[in-house]
């Protein structure tokens, strides 16, 4: 299969999915309602669900799930390792940290932004921490190992916060909103991740040619005229932006970015550049799938959207591990 | 361009100096073997060519210009490197692989042209791995692999070509091979530099070898002056049979110089 051929069908792919993201929910309101909608003959009701209900939850799988997968694409080119996500280098544990303050210090009832905006400066504080902890080493090994350190610490205060939850209903809503989800957002949501994710999606974008480079080694890269500083802090703003926004607004979705480069990788002939858009159309039309999947199964309780990425992604991982065992024997 | 050089190259690593003042001049058309003892400097003094280490004291020019002065894209372009034991990190195609060498050659925003393919294809050729174009890297035998590596610093059309320890590892056919592709591509004009341990390949494909002990130059000139019983004792502390056959000389190690 050609680059164009599957980048076409998954582009056809997150069309459909998106469509059916505006069909699908608990109220009665199907596909033939879209039409209508088009036409402006839709009822009230019907236009306020699709448009104000299931049209930012799709928006928001759409620029979510593609900056997961563009993210783990471009990280695990960076770091030359399949097993890359884009939580790696702390950004989601700090964004996570500062919305949860927000909701552990009440904030975020304040106003309808306060817990997104909170989730963004915890991570550009993060981010920070990350790089003034990496410094002037321009290794990806640096990287990693600060990345760790803030993910190891932003986690801490995370859990210092539930510890000391005024109620055990304030430790269950840090609870839930960490498990990730798309539910109950608006157009303001989307409004506010839009362009961090859209300008994080942008700087990552250009890093393919350099990611190409690195196949054979840093060394290597930096004689065929890849500057290693700044290829670095691309990468590390890009997925700050991309993936902060998306961490604020969704909390956190694991597993997309890991799963679906590894994918795509064998239908994109393993070439880190090849991977960059097809991992983006591919972390959105997974998001979607799985978002319309929290909407069907979800009968009584609804169940979270980071619940079931992971319930997708850990038999995936076992998968990995045993393939990865077969290779060996 | 026609002159790699450097001038009072002085380095240290955590306070141990690694090039304690090394003078070295490449010129286009000529194969230099860098040959020396383990820990001699000489992957060192190729990494301060490549531009991969800034050196404490010093500099590398280009016919006059530092490489610290040229852009990224355009150093990669004059000078073109090949790591020790260098491997692919993910399992792309060996025509993938080659291609990366057209990198330095590349807009911001223009793929590979006829011209780069060209190179491509050239390469290829060149080491006689065309057939392999197709195969995954990660399914190459060793002496497959060296070959494909050397392709992809050949696809650079790089005046000068620094390898280190390209015959490292390989049987003596295939390091027949990859020297005698180094030797063509030296003929057809580039400066190259090659680091080397074994001292009869040395000797049969270099025109001039680089002796270094203790991170400076000790000995430098034709293989027949550079490898005499004095210098062997002495840098590499071995006896050795040493001689010429075949319009080439050889050197066997026998056994270790007493005293050393």
């Amino acid at each position: 299969m050609s680059r164009a051929t599957l980048t076409a069908l998954l582009a056809a792919a997150v069309l459909m999915l998106f469509v059916a993201s505006l069909a699908v929910g608990p109220a009665a309101v199907g596909i033939e309602s879209l039409p209508q909608l088009v036409a402006g003959r839709a009822g009230d009701a019907a236009r306020i669900i699709i448009v104000e209900v299931r049209l930012p939850r799709a928006l928001l799988a759409v620029l979510i799930g593609g900056a997961l997968g563009l993210a783990g694409a471009v990280l695990q080119g960076y770091l030359r390792n399949p097993l890359a996500e884009p939580g790696l280098i702390g950004v989601s544990a700090s964004g996570a940290f500062g919305a949860v303050l927000t909701l552990y210090t009440g904030i975020a009832t304040a106003f309808t932004l306060a817990l997104p905006l909170g989730g963004i400066l915890g991570a550009a504080a993060g981010v920070l921490a990350v790089q003034i902890l990496a410094g002037r080493d321009t290794s990806a090994f640096t990287l990693i190992l600060s990345g760790i350190a803030v993910t190891s610490f932003a986690g801490a205060l995370t859990a210092l916060a539930l510890n000391l939850a005024p109620s055990p209903f304030a430790a269950l809503e840090i609870v839930f909103w960490m498990m990730g989800s798309l539910a109950d957002r608006s157009l303001d949501h989307v409004a506010l991740a839009a362009p961090f994710i859209v300008l994080g999606a942008g700087i990552l974008l250009t890093t393919g040619r350099a990611l190409d480079a690195l196949t054979l080694g840093e060394d290597t890269a930096a004689t065929l005229g890849v500057d290693g500083a700044r290829l670095r802090r691309r990468i590390v703003a890009g997925t700050a932006l991309a993936i902060g926004a998306a961490t604020a607004v969704a909390g956190a979705i694991g597993f997309v970015g890991l799963v679906v480069p590894h994918l795509l990788r064998p239908l994109t002939g393993h070439r880190p550049a090849a991977l960059l858009v097809t991992s983006a159309l591919g972390g959105a039309a997974l998001t979607l799938a799985a978002d319309i999947a929290v909407r069907i199964l979800s009968a009584g309780a609804e169940i979270k959207l980071g619940v079931v990425t992971a319930l997708i992604g850990a038999p995936f991982f076992l998968w990995l591990v045993l393939s990865a065992r077969r290779r060996l024997a | 361009m026609t002159r790699l050089s450097a001038r009072a190259i002085r380095h240290a690593f955590q306070g141990r100096e690694v090039l304690a003042g090394v003078d070295f001049e490449l010129s286009g058309g000529e194969i230099v073997g860098l040959i020396g003892p383990n820990g001699a400097g000489k992957t060192t003094l190729l990494r301060v060519l490549a531009g991969l280490i800034e050196a404490d004291e010093g500099e590398v020019s280009v016919d006059g210009t530092a490489i610290a002065d040229l852009a990224p894209d355009a150093r990669g372009r004059a000078i073109s490197y090949l790591a020790q034991a260098g491997t692919s990190e993910w399992a792309v195609t060996v025509e993938t692989l080659v291609g990366l060498g057209r990198i330095p050659h590349l807009g911001r925003f223009r793929g590979p042209g006829p011209a780069d393919r060209d190179a491509v294809r050239r390469a290829l050729g060149a080491c006689d791995v065309a057939v392999l174009a197709d195969r995954p890297v990660n399914r190459l035998s060793g002496g497959e692999r060296a070959r494909v590596m050397l392709a992809r610093a050949l696809a650079v059309e790089a005046p000068f070509l620094l390898a280190d320890e390209p015959v490292a590892g390989l049987d003596p056919a295939h390091a027949l091979d990859v020297m005698a592709v180094l030797a063509a591509r030296a003929r057809a004009g580039a400066g190259i530099v090659v680091v080397v341990h074994d001292l009869t390949i040395a000797a049969r494909h270099c025109d001039r070898l680089v002796l270094m002990q203790e991170g400076r130059i000790v000995a430098e000139g034709s293989p027949e002056a550079v490898l005499n019983q004095s210098n062997l004792a002495n840098v590499y502390g071995i006896h050795a049979l040493t001689g010429t056959a075949k319009g080439g000389a050889y050197v066997v190690p026998l056994s270790r110089a007493r005293g050393e």
